[in-house]
């Protein structure tokens, strides 16, 4: 995947966020919960803020992070930041 | 201090040349690159991404050593077991790859998965976690010697009182592949469960066999100088500490395995000169080999054998190595 999408794919998203935490793509439902439903620890949540930053050319703080609980949160954060620099509610 | 035996009941070993440690072909050339471990088939399918290599092998050799020893490891409450480690190279490849991050990319973006391990007493720490080793765990580094060296400390704990089981050994990854050392450098682990004699009987545990380690110090400034009376005698005082009394007749054969260097060279001609028939078997970079070959001794039922290491700097390591006879039920003490 290469830095700075113009648009958020979120199958890839999927994807990267799959291989981030060890998981089969179909295992990353929409709305299943990185922390509750997928295992995700502390630490696995920081690998996927610095891949998510590197990938999408963005830049992620910790309110950010607590509020990605799912795919489909981060794929409205990322679309959010990448088309217009704002923030998601 | 204790005064009783450790013996050996669990033998664990990953490596290059096969996971059998009574099969391991140890004086013929492996490959030191990862091909040869199957991360699936030996750790599981998930948990393992952000592992480094070192800690890979050293989680599947401490999983084999604890299934060899049965039910050793569950009989000993969690505070009461220890665990001793050695490593030259096992973090080597991460703290490269760390380097080459942060002064391209920056530290910004080093993997938080993997960062812990950039502290090379992780790699044990984290087979802690997994069998609750929680009395102590020490990590030793010293070139070549550190494996052994793991099997004395780890003794003399004991004998200080501070577990009632121990796991000792090594764990490596291959250096770095632009490293010159590369090909040559140990890469997998070898891990030995050792209980009092008493309690290995108790629970009626096949056994392996003992082993005695002793370290000492040749200077390297003198190793390729005049004679040195005084380094002759520390290392007859060394094997006299691994070899009881009444076997000082025998003279066990002894394995050298060390880098060439004079310190090396040194030490093989005080064996020699002291009257031990001493093979020096040329290894690479690493603390694995000398454990390896401790691991397949013990494996075959055979006379006391020596295994010594030296590093270039000067540390010297001799462990006495005596397998377990096949008819006689209890070990010899010393």
């Amino acid at each position: 995947m290469t830095p700075h999408h113009t648009a958020i794919d979120i199958e890839e998203l999927r994807a990267t966020i799959a291989e981030t935490l060890e998981l089969d793509p179909e295992e990353v439902t929409d709305d299943a919960r990185f922390v509750e439903d997928l295992g995700a620890d502390s630490l696995l949540a920081l690998e996927m803020q610095v891949v998510l930053e590197e990938d999408y050319g963005v830049h992620l703080t910790e309110d950010d992070l607590r509020r990605t609980t799912t795919l489909r949160a981060a794929h409205a954060l990322l679309v959010a930041r990448t088309t217009q620099g704002g923030t998601v509610s | 201090m204790r005064a009783d035996t450790l013996v050996v009941t669990g033998i664990g070993v990953v490596s290059p040349w096969g996971n059998d440690p009574a099969k391991l072909d140890l004086r013929t050339p492996a490959d030191a690159d990862e091909d040869w471990f199957d991360v699936v088939s030996e750790l599981g399918p998930r948990g393992y991404k952000y592992v480094p290599p070192g800690c890979r092998y050293l989680i599947a050799a401490t999983r084999r050593a604890l299934r060899d020893a049965g039910d050793a490891v569950t009989r000993i409450p969690e505070p009461r077991r220890g665990m001793a480690v050695g490593t030259e190279n096992g973090i080597a490849g991460l703290i490269d790859a760390m380097d080459e991050t942060v002064t391209t990319a920056g530290a910004d973006r080093l993997s938080p998965a993997t960062a812990p391990y950039f502290s090379v007493n992780t790699l044990a720490g984290r087979v802690a976690m997994e069998h609750g080793i929680k009395g102590w765990n020490l990590t030793l580094t010293s070139p070549r010697a550190a494996g052994l060296q793991a099997l004395q400390a780890g003794s003399r704990a004991y004998a200080a009182g501070r577990c009632d089981l121990l796991l000792a050994g090594s764990t490596e990854a291959a250096l770095p592949s632009h490293h010159s050392g590369h090909s040559a450098s140990d890469a997998g682990a070898a891990v030995l469960v050792l209980e009092p004699r008493a309690a290995a009987a108790a629970r009626g545990a096949a056994l392996h066999g003992t082993c005695a380690t002793a370290t000492f110090f040749l200077a390297p400034l003198l190793a390729s100088g005049t004679p040195a009376p005084d380094a002759l005698r520390t290392t007859a005082e060394a094997l006299a500490r691994v070899t009881p009394a009444r076997h000082r007749n025998i003279h066990p054969p002894v394995r050298l395995i060390a880098e060439p260097s004079p310190v090396a060279t040194r030490l093989l001609s005080q064996l020699r000169t002291l009257g031990l028939r001493t093979d020096f078997l040329p290894a690479g970079s690493g603390t694995l080999l000398p454990v390896l070959h401790i691991a397949h001794g013990l494996t075959a039922p055979g006379p006391p054998h020596i295994v010594a290491t030296a590093s270039p700097d000067g540390t010297c390591a001799l462990t006495a190595v005596h397998p377990q006879p096949p008819t006689d039920p209890t070990l010899e003490t010393r």
